[in-house]
């Protein structure tokens, strides 16, 4: 399996690291930021930038967002907080979940953060503001956390509408803006919230990741607390597609690069006992949007192999061939450069993995 | 007057180096000082507190010796001469409402018999006497 041609950004709950396959061998380069937590990273190669970009958290020091123009040889160390929110608003960020590259501009970034709410750059990342649209919605006061805290987790940018963005909220559900970030509109339609006293409420759900295919703009994929949902209205309705799975539980879903039908996700038990079922890895691919999901095991550990992969720590590299990486939270990431027939065990040992992303060796 | 700041390590690279920073605060409160020391080397304050102005949760400031946590905060007084630490609170703790309440000089004062009754001023929680704290209070 070649994969001399990409790299993997790791962010776990001990620092950042960098894997580069070398002469059929991994290696990763780190800890960077030893001993903090890192659930979002990005690599921004828009405008002829090189720039990484991780959020780290230290326990004491608090959160900081830091880039890099040199692959990591030296990060920036802000003075001052770059992500903060505006005073009188009587909140102070948690952390930082997702940083999203805006696909029509160049200079735009978008990050999602803890306690729930938008941020954007409009000169790459020098500055931020906070999206008020989405902060002063009337549901916000009625946003509840969920396990991993009040957190907007997923950024979504449309690829094809540069007016058109949406975000996924623990616990409140999707939310889609047509007009930039101005207004915004709950999207939840048809998803099923079992834990609430009304089973399809306008707002509450508890979404875990929501993927725009990249091969089929036009339709969106989410893995709920409970389902995984297909939108082919740009989030207006959604319905179970996932019935077939064999559980309805899990964090990530990612979509191919360029199969317009090819979606995975990684099922894990159930909501109580967040491990993957049976003790088996095993990664579910559908090839028709749904329909049908099929497990692959090909090169995972089928025995003892109660792991966990989270909401970020999947993720999919276009390129020829394609390539599929996940990490899981006992520290191990694998990889699939055929479409999830096989996969390889990439590199094991790190610290619990919270986020992955792979670029194209810059 | 003057007060001297004691620098943790991990800030040091905001002070230019330096473990021990002095100041002349008017009012002679930790707040103010922490203010003039912030005007130095801006770079400090962010980690020290949140953008409410908060001191973080896992960041403990001595003024000789003692928690501002249990002497009146940011207004504690201070005198000519006084050495305040920030140091960051010992690592560990126990998880509660999603965020790591981490072992502090409070669990382990509550470790040592002391302050038993008090209640944390940051999060309302009672001291968590553990085996971490017991340990730590020992070694401390």
């Amino acid at each position: 399996m070649a994969h001399a041609d990409s790299m993997l950004i790791v962010g776990t709950m001990k620092g950042l690291f960098l894997l580069r396959c070398e002469r059929g061998a991994w290696t990763a380069d780190g800890p960077h930021f030893p001993g903090q937590v890192v659930y979002a990273a990005a690599f921004d190669g828009r405008a002829g930038r090189r720039r990484l970009w991780a959020a780290p958290v230290s326990p004491h020091w608090g959160p900081m967002l830091c880039s890099s123009d040199d692959l990591g040889a030296r990060w920036s160390e802000p003075e001052a907080a770059p992500i903060r929110f505006p005073e009188g608003s009587d909140l102070a960020l948690k952390n930082v979940w997702q940083i999203a590259l805006d696909p029509h501009e160049a200079d735009t970034l978008w990050c999602g953060v803890e306690p729930a709410a938008l941020f954007v750059s409009r000169d790459a990342g020098g500055t931020w503001s906070l999206v008020r649209g989405l902060h002063d919605h009337p549901h916000r006061p009625q946003w509840q956390p969920g396990g991993g805290g009040l957190c907007l987790h997923t950024v979504v940018p449309d690829t094809i509408d540069r007016h058109r963005i949406w975000v996924g909220i623990s616990t409140a559900g999707v939310y889609r803006s047509d007009d930039g970030g101005e207004t915004w509109t709950a999207k939840n339609r048809n998803i099923r919230a079992p834990f609430l006293p009304e089973p399809y409420p306008e707002f509450g759900q508890c979404v875990h990741k929501l993927v725009q295919h990249p091969a089929r703009p036009s339709t969106l994929y989410l893995q709920h607390h409970w389902g995984v949902y297909r939108s082919d209205d740009a989030g207006d309705s959604w319905r179970d597609v996932g019935r077939s799975l064999p559980t309805d539980f899990g964090f990530p879903v990612v979509a191919h690069p360029g199969e317009a039908e090819t979606v995975y996700v990684l099922p894990l038990t159930s909501d109580e006992f967040r491990c993957t079922p049976e003790g088996k890895l095993r990664v579910w691919r559908t090839r028709d949007g749904g329909e049908s999901w099929e497990p692959l095991a090909r090169g995972l550990p089928q025995e003892h192999a109660f792991e966990t992969v989270l909401r970020d720590s999947m993720t999919a590299l276009a390129g020829e061939p394609p390539g599929i990486f996940f990490g899981t939270r006992s520290g191990k990431v694998f990889g699939t450069r055929d479409g999830g027939d096989s996969w390889s065990a990439l590199i094991d040992g790190l610290p619990p993995v919270v986020c992955v992303r792979a670029v194209a060796t810059p | 007057m003057t007060v001297t700041f004691r620098v943790p390590t991990y800030l040091r690279r905001f002070t230019a180096g330096e473990s021990s920073v002095s100041v002349e605060p008017y009012a002679a409160t930790v707040g103010e000082a922490l203010t003039l020391l912030y005007e130095r080397y801006p770079g400090v304050r962010d980690r020290v507190h949140d953008e409410r102005g908060a001191v973080r949760l896992h960041v403990n400031v001595f003024v000789d010796g003692e928690s501002i946590r249990h002497t009146g905060g940011l207004a504690t007084p201070v005198a000519d001469g006084a050495e305040i630490a920030i140091i960051p609170a010992v690592s560990g703790g126990n998880r509660k409402s999603g965020t790591f309440h981490t072992l502090s000089t409070f669990d382990v004062n509550a470790a040592l018999g002391q302050r038993q009754n008090e209640k944390c001023s940051m999060c309302e929680t009672s001291p968590q006497i553990t085996d971490a704290s017991r340990n730590s209070a020992s070694r401390s």
